[in-house]
């Protein structure tokens, strides 16, 4: 696989949803620190950045049936991340491979392997990297990750606990119906949602959803999933709009121009109606259930929550990343003009990253709107083998 | 009571605390004429209550606390509903502002 050194550029520009720079928070701890205080049990995986990558091959493959992959990122230089490295999409096999190519096959140790493949499953079962859902997914596991790799402050926490218990506590309290000290009983069952390990925990709240068991843990997760990003939605909604603006106001930059905000605009618009029909839809059955008492809505809601917390997900990162695109290019311009030929530049970039995902339809021999022209490409090999 | 309030909107609320006679209990939902509360174990429940609405400080709105009287609706095991009357004219568009699906509702593109 390789990635164009625009398009990498870019994704390291990409927010906590989609890139933890796992080798900055490393350097950030001092020299002398214990093995324990890094991620990692392998020395140089502590200094690679990981994105939520969009692979196309494996998309129209199909082998794990969703977009979003995890891709582990070691560039040549750490202080110029840019400037091109190694990665692999991560699985089992291709992290034992890169093991083997850095450390020689003998050197590999099986425990730290291990350990390294576990921490890695958890990140890669998520659509994002938003500090809250990875220390809520590694909880859930029971696996620790150090402090330092999560920026999460204390406010930050606060506000979010906040926002979750408050959807949490009218649905916990209208249909688990718990006895004794009612407050106590909320607060057990909130934290132990937040935790999550045995089914067991919250079996109150799974028989009054009808989950099935087997998948019940993973249907509330989403749900805690889906009510995050709502909150992480909010502050995107006005950047983002802003960014809809200025593309608006784009509409007389020449014919080029025009196609290429067009085929974005119309991308942002149809991913942002995505998720506003998935919140609606969230909102609509929650408030049936709570406050008028029929689950019916609710319990078919929970049934796609998997698959709404992944659309969430990956649309998040996406528009995220877009967003911190277009405030770096403007930004420091401010009112002016960008002139003609760095616009486009730019709104070829852009429409790379947003279609990405849909030039499936290019390779299946439907013509996507623009066709962006090729910019100064950089390997990023894929393969151990390769490297 | 009860029929009046269910017309009215229902907030699931952030950043407002409430004591019945003095004892903390959480708000599950509250309109502007009803609050249904969590039961605290060590209240007896009466007909009449004085509530305490504490609204937690806001951008540059600094804490503020809002005493009524409640009348009790429906009592439940986990539950209390309680009528008052609004202490503030504004007091629906405060509670509107504090609602967290409010707070993070999305609007089409």
């Amino acid at each position: 696989m390789t990635m164009q050194r625009d398009m990498l550029k870019q994704y390291l520009r990409a927010g906590p949803s989609r890139r933890l720079d796992v080798g900055f928070f490393s350097r950030k701890l001092p020299k002398d620190s214990q093995a324990d205080a890094y991620l990692f049990a392998n020395a140089f995986l502590n200094g690679c950045i990981l994105f939520k990558y969009v692979d196309l091959e494996d998309r129209r493959g199909g082998a794990k049936g969703r977009l979003i992959n995890t891709l582990i990122y070691l560039p040549y230089d750490n202080t110029s991340p840019g400037e091109g490295g190694e990665s692999i999409i991560f699985c089992k096999d291709n992290l034992q491979q890169l093991c083997e190519y850095k450390l020689s096959a003998k050197a590999v140790d099986k425990d730290r392997l291990a350990s390294d493949i576990e921490k890695l499953k958890v990140l890669d079962s998520l659509p994002t990297f938003s500090p809250f859902i990875v220390e809520f997914a590694f909880r859930r596991s029971q696996l620790t990750i150090p402090d330092c790799y999560l920026q999460l402050t204390p406010e930050v926490r606060e506000t979010l606990d906040a926002h979750l218990m408050v959807r949490l506590r009218p649905l916990i309290v209208a249909r688990c119906q718990p006895s004794g000290n009612i407050e106590k009983a909320v607060a057990d069952l909130t934290t132990k949602l937040f935790r999550l390990r045995e089914p067991a925990d919250a079996l109150p709240l799974i028989e009054a959803l009808r989950l099935p068991p087997a998948i019940a843990n993973e249907v509330l997760s989403s749900w805690i999933g889906i009510a995050y990003f709502e909150y992480e939605y909010s502050g995107l909604q006005p950047k983002l709009r802003e960014l809809a603006n200025w593309l608006a106001c784009q509409a007389e930059s020449g014919h080029q121009a025009v196609c290429l905000v067009n085929a974005i605009r119309q991308k942002i618009r149809s991913d942002w109606n995505d998720v506003v029909s998935i919140s609606m839809e969230y909102r609509d059955s929650y408030d049936t259930m709570v406050f008028r008492g029929n689950m019916e809505p609710f319990v078919a809601f929970m049934a796609r929550a998997r698959a709404c917390y992944w659309r969430m997900g990956e649309v998040l990162g996406l528009l995220e990343l877009t967003v911190a695109v277009w405030r770096h290019l403007v930004l420091p311009v401010g009112e002016r003009k960008l002139p003609p030929a760095q616009l486009y530049e730019f709104l070829v970039t852009l429409h790379d990253l947003m279609l990405v995902g849909d030039r499936r339809d290019e390779l299946d021999g439907n013509s996507s709107p623009v066709r962006a022209g090729p910019p100064a490409s950089v390997q990023v090999p894929s393969h151990p083998q390769s490297l | 009571m009860l029929d009046e309030r269910r017309k009215e909107p229902r907030h699931v609320v952030v950043g407002i605390e409430a004591a019945l006679n003095g004892l903390p209990s959480a708000i599950i939902d509250i309109s502007r004429r009803g609050v249904r509360l969590i039961r605290p174990p060590a209240l007896f429940v009466e007909d009449a209550v004085v509530i305490d609405f504490t609204l937690a400080p806001r951008g540059r709105t600094q804490r503020r606390c809002f005493r009524v009287e409640g009348r009790l609706v429906r009592a439940t095991a986990i539950d209390l509903t309680y009528a008052y009357d609004p202490p503030l004219r504004q007091w629906a568009a405060m509670l509107h502002a504090r609602d967290s699906f409010v707070q993070t509702a999305l609007l089409s593109m």
